[in-house]
């Protein structure tokens, strides 16, 4: 009963939110609507008893990329005038969505967890971690994913400094 | 009991913690600041000036809610709330006792980080949508200075969770109570924590989203009234989440050494809250001892001295506890 209210609630919001992402006209706002929908999808997450999944939505995506969003729009208008963005019609965009969603769904449906509905299971820290950082699991994945970041650390880094010479 | 009336309860009771918090800190603030700088603070209204509380709140509740001519008035008016709602859902996770902690979800350390990095977004929005200079720059800064002491802080909680095994809040405190207060194994952590929490609050030397010489008052220049009550009560909840996030790490939560759970009983939330003020108070102190960083300084303290300070020390300490469990082990 909770839960179903809840996840009404929350669908309504995503939907709401995704929505006015795109169809909003001032960028600012866009980038908020985004932020509504990352904080929505993390409450999802929680009541699927993802805990775990849920911080890192909130911590990464509300948090971290929010504010790469807004730091971008910040940093790259002239004027808050120009925050207006145009709003123009595409067919193109339009079946690419379309597409999209179509393969998405069709994914979905054709998985077979879907039908399942497994029990809820939270999945502790602990386990979380083992999974990681054990060979068997995602240790290599995710050394690969954070010599990928350092690159891109270092890269930027170089590129910032001043070459005068 | 029925599940929301109960939910409903607990959110009713934090928000008027949170208010008694809020008017408790408008009159330590004035009184703290201005004996650390020679003057008396409020003395007029009451013994000791305490009304001056009760006319602040009314002033801000029957002031009139303004908004500039030109603002964005739909991130301007909403702003205040971004800031208020994670603030007051990381003030849900405080453990105040064993019993006494409205949400205790099993990370609930992790939880609280999570919300406490969402309302810079909401000083973002305010500052950006007031079309104002002064608000703007205000906003820049907080957003430049949410991302370099965010990762620190979240770094110096890294070791209490090492060693309590957990990022549940209350098990960290149950933890230290079995053995000792982290403060002494994680003292560079506990410095850390402190001079994060010193800027993620907005004081001095610090407080380059408000800089009163230089911004008027930053991000909130142009709010008033309830909506500026807001972001103010917010920022006040902040200082008290943060202390309480700090005691609770580093100083034992509502435990005393040598003395069991049991027997503290009913005096455990005072002990909480006694350390918590304390706390407060050291923050003040240093608000009103320091001169404010400038801000490439700022900027720099944070990453090229706390970031990589915080994660060398995360090292050394991850090893120390492995060659010191091995040692144990081997004996």
């Amino acid at each position: 009963m909770l839960n179903t209210i809840a996840f009404l609630v929350l669908g309504c919001a995503i939907i709401l939110g995704a929505f006015s992402v795109v169809t909003v006209k001032n960028v600012m706002h866009a980038a908020y609507w985004l932020l509504e929908v990352a904080v929505a999808v993390a409450g999802l997450f929680y009541f699927m008893s993802a805990e775990y999944i849920a911080i890192l939505q909130l911590l990464v995506y509300a948090g971290a990329v929010g504010m790469l969003l807004v730091f971008t729009v910040m940093i790259t208008r002239r004027s808050r005038i120009d925050n207006e963005r145009p709003a123009a019609f595409s067919l193109f965009a339009l079946l690419a969505s379309a597409l999209l969603f179509a393969a998405l769904a069709y994914g979905v449906l054709q998985s077979p967890t879907f039908a399942v509905r497994a029990a809820p299971a939270t999945v502790s820290m602990l386990t979380f971690g083992r999974t990681l950082f054990s060979t068997d699991g995602w240790v290599l994945a995710f050394e690969i994913a954070s010599l990928l970041l350092t690159v891109a650390l270092v890269a930027a880094v170089w590129w910032t400094k001043d070459r005068d010479d | 009991m029925n599940p929301w009336l109960v939910a409903l309860l607990r959110a009713l009771l934090i928000l008027v913690v949170m208010l008694l918090n809020g008017s408790l800190a408008i009159y330590m603030v004035r009184k703290v600041l201005g004996h650390a700088h020679l003057r008396l603070g409020p003395t007029e209204l009451g013994p000791a000036g305490i009304a001056q509380v009760i006319a602040d709140i009314v002033k801000l509740l029957t002031k009139e809610d303004r908004h500039p001519n030109r603002s964005d008035r739909w991130l301007y008016l909403i702003a205040p709330f971004i800031v208020f709602v994670p603030s007051f859902v990381a003030f849900s996770f405080i453990p105040f006792t064993d019993k006494l902690v409205a949400a205790n979800p099993e990370m609930s350390l992790l939880m609280m980080l999570a919300f406490l990095a969402v309302p810079p977004l909401g000083i973002f929005a305010a500052g950006w949508s007031s079309r104002s200079k002064f608000a703007t720059i205000g906003a820049m800064r907080a957003i430049g200075g949410m991302v370099t002491y965010e990762i620190p802080l979240l770094l110096a909680a890294i070791p209490p969770v090492i060693l309590a095994g957990s990022a549940n809040l209350q098990a960290i405190v149950l933890a230290q109570s079995h053995s000792i207060w982290y403060i002494l194994p994680c003292l560079p952590s506990f410095v850390i924590a402190l001079i994060c929490a010193q800027m993620e609050t907005n004081q001095a030397p610090f407080d380059m989203t408000e800089a009163d010489q230089e911004l008027v008052a930053g991000f909130s220049t142009e709010y008033s009234a309830m909506r500026f009550g807001f972001m103010y009560l917010a920022e006040f909840a902040g200082n008290f989440t943060f202390a309480a996030l700090i005691v609770s790490l580093f100083l034992g939560g509502w435990t005393l050494p040598g003395i069991s759970a049991t027997a503290l009983g009913p005096f455990a939330v005072l002990v909480f809250v006694a350390k918590c003020y304390l706390l407060i108070f050291l923050f003040m102190m240093v608000r009103g001892t320091y001169s404010r960083y400038r801000v490439d300084h700022y900027l720099e303290v944070g990453w090229k001295r706390l970031l990589p300070f915080s994660l060398a020390w995360i090292v050394v300490f991850a090893a120390a506890v492995r060659i010191i469990a091995m040692l144990k082990g081997g004996a």
